[in-house]
């Protein structure tokens, strides 16, 4: 056995020097030119083609040789010689495929600077709790192990076709078809899932393979054999063109501009988030495994901003995920990772310009949530509160930090309440926050107060709500609040709304006692005040209120710029979004990221065909031209979407169940008609065709 | 325990829709040197390959030291040494790479003398097969055949590619081997002065069974061609062939009784000595000799 050792040793040494020269150049080379693309590439070569082809090398030159004839006259142990050779072949497929993947991973990119490595080996972390080690145990492994096997197989049987090899090689085929297919409905029924699942049954699938091939390999004899000779150059072109196809598909895929760019991944997009200036938007997308992540869109350039690889499996953070300062636009997402068995979070921003993340380390459990997300450009420091809920209430933390000093990064308690409170917190700019808490224990009837904290997390100021304050909205990024309040004269009720300034308590009304319809009290004790409603819309980079109300039996809204006190009013009748009485909700508005446009949505209730209608209406705000206005008939409410230059406009409709993914028009705002038109992103359908979006 | 060598009895192995041996059996004794010979085909090499355990035969026994070769094919090849032309070691191998297989290979491995026929076959220890001659090569495979010091030596066609010097060469070692150690040969070939060098018995092979065996000297002195009419009756004591005017056939010591009476009553009238050449075309052929080599009868009897 140790002369057969031997021999392998000196044969597979000939060549192995070269052979990992070569591959550690390759590896290098594709990821200097490709960059995280290469990262996919690697994968595949060194999980796939280079077991495949070494399986099949593995008898190729003993059988074609007569090699083979002259080990079978020594007097060895034939099954000895099969496992020596097995485990050389085997050996050297790992130490290939680690050559591949440490010269990709470990060189870095010229032209991407995206951590996919990192992001990829996350996604193992988030998706199956595995670290890289077992990530590499229990899917590298056993797609390596196949792949050998497979080539292992296939050598042994093509070399030498007769009919027991053929049968036991088909029957080999079948057992692996059919023990895959158990183990992925195993999979899929949730019976064997995560990575032991996968583990097992592919080394079940290798363990079969392997059998077969040990069995053709045993049924052959070099003294009976009659080789094809030309076998391994036919069989080896075949195999590499094949190799030469996948691998050239995939990278076309990857790096060609068209609706696969960005990766083969199948994608639906579940929401769209566009950046500030709607240069960008995030789609929140669901992925052939059912992992939730993300794709980025350039909104002009009709295609994937970057790989969506190296955005899984992290999701678009919470209410204000994007971050807009000095022409830099960043995009905070969570990064979901296994702690302990639970499912944390941490925090990474990427400059979707650069490509550079900053990675904010820390974790929260699964139940926490970042009520805002304030970036200090200047400071380089991420201010957020985190509410989590816990079995005894809601507490709330400030968190400050900088992604490149961890030691700077400081968390402070702002309290904790028991489960009768409410909690919300808001960014009061320059990392201060404003925190609400509303009781609404023992019958009270919605005891509300106001705390600030500085940027250290330090109580400075608090406001409690007065009895006369009919509503509030805190002003994003300001230390104050928008307050409806009610002035009550004799046996009549007013209104004005006023912006008050929570550190100096200074206050300045925008609209008097005079812009609302005045009630009585009667009418306030029993619940049917006039109507008046009050929208902040915080995406239009500066803080606006949209107002709408009742004046003198007309419906009216005012859109107000809180920092100028611009206004511009608009009738509600003009573009029927009228009378409340007659069925009329207001569902929402937003102003297009240039600021030129303004949009509302309102819902009616018609009582011939009891459906409800939704009803949208776009103004211009900058000028006068008259509203466009359309209608929908849908079974649930649409979200608009702001992209690009204020002129386009999608709606995604939600058939109000979260069971199929929203199905998403366009309506381009310049067109002389503009007309609804249905719209996939890059990845589905659509993108080149007449009816696709102009971005 | 046999006291045979080898042992071989109506060994048949068929490849894919050809039969290579028919019925072939064959005892060898220790210390013989036997030379098969037959045409392409005849299952020569075939009948070697099973002997050392890498054929499994179809039908029929074979036993290699009263050991089946091809249940225990290690057992044997410890104590056999086998060359073959089907066989290559690896191109990059050197003949200092065999000799480092024989030293872990085989526990009887002698080095000095593995040094030894290195010298006499004047071969380059360092020089790898891929830039060998055939006959290079072929003497390599020699040498580790021999340098184990085997019992048993099963030659498939040795001399082949061989320079006239190193054959001699061989031969003689051969008979060393045989005189000296009692090696047990087996020896094929296509060249009968080989056979007559170094064989003490020859098996002439045809259609996959063994149609003659013997010494060389009962080729001379115990066999007889004779030619008899075709209304001869009597069926010969021997393989006959068909001729023009009836019948030609060789009958050897055997056959000694009945070849008497048989000669009596058919009354020949002609016969020739068979060469060991004569007789090999005619067993192998079908081809009598030709009329004009035979003579009038009757000169002898075989055996006689």
């Amino acid at each position: 056995m140790w002369c057969f050792a031997w021999i392998e040793w000196a044969q597979s040494r000939r060549s192995m020097l070269w052979t990992f020269v070569w591959l550690l150049a390759l590896g290098v080379a594709a990821k200097l030119v490709l960059g995280p693309f290469a990262i996919g590439i690697a994968l595949l070569v060194a999980l796939v083609s280079v077991p495949t082809s070494l399986g099949a090398g593995t008898w190729s030159e003993e059988f074609t040789t007569g090699a083979a004839r002259f080990l079978y006259t020594l007097p060895v142990n034939r099954h000895a010689m099969w496992w020596i050779k097995l485990a050389s072949g085997l050996g050297s497929s790992i130490v290939f495929a680690a050559v591949v993947m440490a010269a990709v991973l470990f060189t870095p990119s010229l032209i991407h600077t995206l951590d996919a490595q990192d992001s990829l080996l996350s996604f193992m972390q988030t998706r199956y709790g595995l670290g890289p080690i077992a990530t590499l145990l229990s899917f590298g492994g056993p797609a390596l192990l196949i792949s050998y096997a497979i080539g292992l197989l296939v050598g042994v049987t093509v070399s030498s076709p007769k009919a027991l090899r053929i049968v036991l090689t088909v029957v080999t085929i079948v057992a692996v078809i059919g023990v895959s297919t158990i183990g992925t409905l195993l999979f899929v029924l949730g019976i064997a899932p995560g990575p032991v699942g996968v583990a097992v049954v592919g080394v079940c699938v290798f363990a079969i393979l392997l059998a077969g091939a040990y069995l053709v390999f045993l049924q052959r004899n070099p003294y009976d054999d009659r080789p094809l000779r030309w076998w391994p150059w036919s069989i080896g072109s075949v195999a590499m063109a094949f190799v030469a196809l996948v691998v050239g598909g995939v990278t076309a895929g990857i790096v060609a501009p068209g609706p696969w760019s960005g990766g083969l991944t199948a994608t639906s997009v579940v929401r769209l988030d566009p950046s500030p200036d709607g240069r960008h938007v995030a789609g929140w997308t669901t992925q052939l495994l059912g992992v939730s992540g993300i794709q980025l869109f350039d909104a002009y350039g009709n295609r994937l901003h970057n790989v969506p690889e190296v955005m899984q499996p992290a999701v678009v953070a919470g209410a204000s995920p994007w971050q807009s300062h000095h022409g830099r636009t960043l995009l905070f997402c969570y990064r979901p990772s296994i702690v302990n068995g639970q499912t944390a979070f941490s925090i990474v921003a990427i400059d979707i310009d650069t490509g550079e993340t900053l990675n904010f380390p820390w974790t929260a459990e699964a139940s926490a949530t970042h009520q805002f997300l304030a970036w200090d450009p200047d400071a380089r420091r991420l201010y957020t509160a985190r509410l989590e809920y816990g079995e005894d209430g809601p507490s709330v933390m400030h968190v400050s930090g900088r992604p490149d000093q961890p030691a700077a990064d400081t968390t402070q308690q702002l309290g904790a309440f028991d489960s009768n409170w409410a909690v919300g917190t808001y960014s009061a700019g320059e990392g201060r926050v404003i925190l609400e808490a509303s009781n609404y224990g023992d019958g009270a009837s919605g005891d509300t107060e106001y705390r600030v904290y500085d940027a250290q997390g330090e109580f400075v100021t608090t406001y409690r709500a007065p009895d006369d304050l009919e509503a509030a909205w805190v002003v994003p990024d300001r230390p104050g609040l928008l307050a409806l309040q009610r002035h009550i004269d004799g046996d009549r009720v007013e209104r004005s709304l006023q912006y008050r300034d929570l550190l100096t308590g200074e206050g300045r009304t925008f609209l008097e006692r005079n812009d609302f319809e005045s009630f009585s009290v009667s009418d306030a004790l029993s619940g049917r005040p006039p109507f008046a409603w009050v929208d902040l819309i915080p995406a239009f980079g500066r803080p606006c209120v949209l107002v709408r109300t009742a004046v003198n039996g007309a419906h009216e809204s005012v859109l107000i710029d809180l920092d100028n006190n611009r206004r511009r009013v608009f009738r509600d009748d003009d573009v029927g979004l009228g009378d409340e009485q007659t069925g009329h909700l207001s569902i929402g508005s937003s102003v297009s990221a240039g600021g030129r446009r303004l949009l509302r949505v309102a819902s009616e209730f018609d009582d011939d065909t009891e459906r409800w209608r939704y009803r949208l209406a776009v103004y211009r705000i900058d000028d006068d031209a008259p509203p466009y206005t359309m209608a929908y008939e849908s079974a649930g409410p649409f979200s608009p979407v702001w992209l690009g230059d204020d002129s386009l406009l999608f709606l995604a409709f939600d058939d109000g169940f979260g069971d199929a993914p929203p199905r998403l028009m366009q309506i381009d705002l310049t067109a002389s008609h503009p007309t609804p038109q249905p719209w996939g992103p890059p990845e589905t359908s659509g993108v080149d065709g007449p009816t696709g979006p102009a971005w | 325990m046999s006291a045979h060598t080898v042992e071989i009895a109506g060994l048949e192995y068929d490849y894919p829709g050809t039969q290579a041996l028919a019925g072939l059996s064959l005892s060898v004794l220790p210390g013989q040197t036997w030379g098969l010979v037959g045409n392409n085909g005849a299952g020569k090499t075939t009948t070697l390959q099973c002997v050392m355990g890498l054929l499994r035969p179809t039908r029929g026994t074979v036993r290699v030291f009263g050991i089946d070769p091809y249940a225990q094919p290690r057992e044997v090849r410890r104590r056999a040494g086998f060359v073959s032309e089907a066989d290559a070691p690896y191109d990059w191998m050197s003949v200092r790479h065999l000799r480092r297989i024989g030293r872990m290979t085989f526990d009887g491995w002698d080095e000095p003398f593995a040094g030894e026929l290195a010298e006499r076959f004047s071969l380059d220890p360092k020089k790898k097969f891929k830039s060998m001659s055939k006959g290079m090569v072929t003497k390599s495979k020699l040498l580790y055949a021999m340098a184990h010091r085997p019992e048993l030596l099963v030659l498939d066609e040795p001399t082949s590619g061989l320079d006239p010097g190193s054959r001699f060469q061989l031969l003689e070692m051969l008979d060393e081997l045989r005189t000296q150690r009692g090696v047990t040969t087996l020896l094929s070939s296509h060249n009968f002065q080989d056979i007559e060098t170094a064989a003490t018995h020859v098996a002439v092979i045809a259609h996959g069974r063994i149609a003659w065996r013997g010494t060389l000297r009962d080729v001379t002195e115990r066999s007889l061609f004779v030619a008899v009419d075709a209304d001869t009756e009597a069926p010969p004591p021997g393989v006959c062939v068909p001729t023009p005017s009836g019948r030609q056939c060789l009958i050897d010591d055997r056959h000694a009784p009945e070849a008497k009476a048989w000669l009596a009553e058919a009354r020949p009238s002609r016969q020739c000595d068979p060469t060991f050449d004569r007789m090999f075309r005619f067993l192998t052929t079908g081809n009598p000799v030709p009329e004009d080599e035979m003579m009038a009868a009757p000169q002898r009897v075989p055996g006689g």
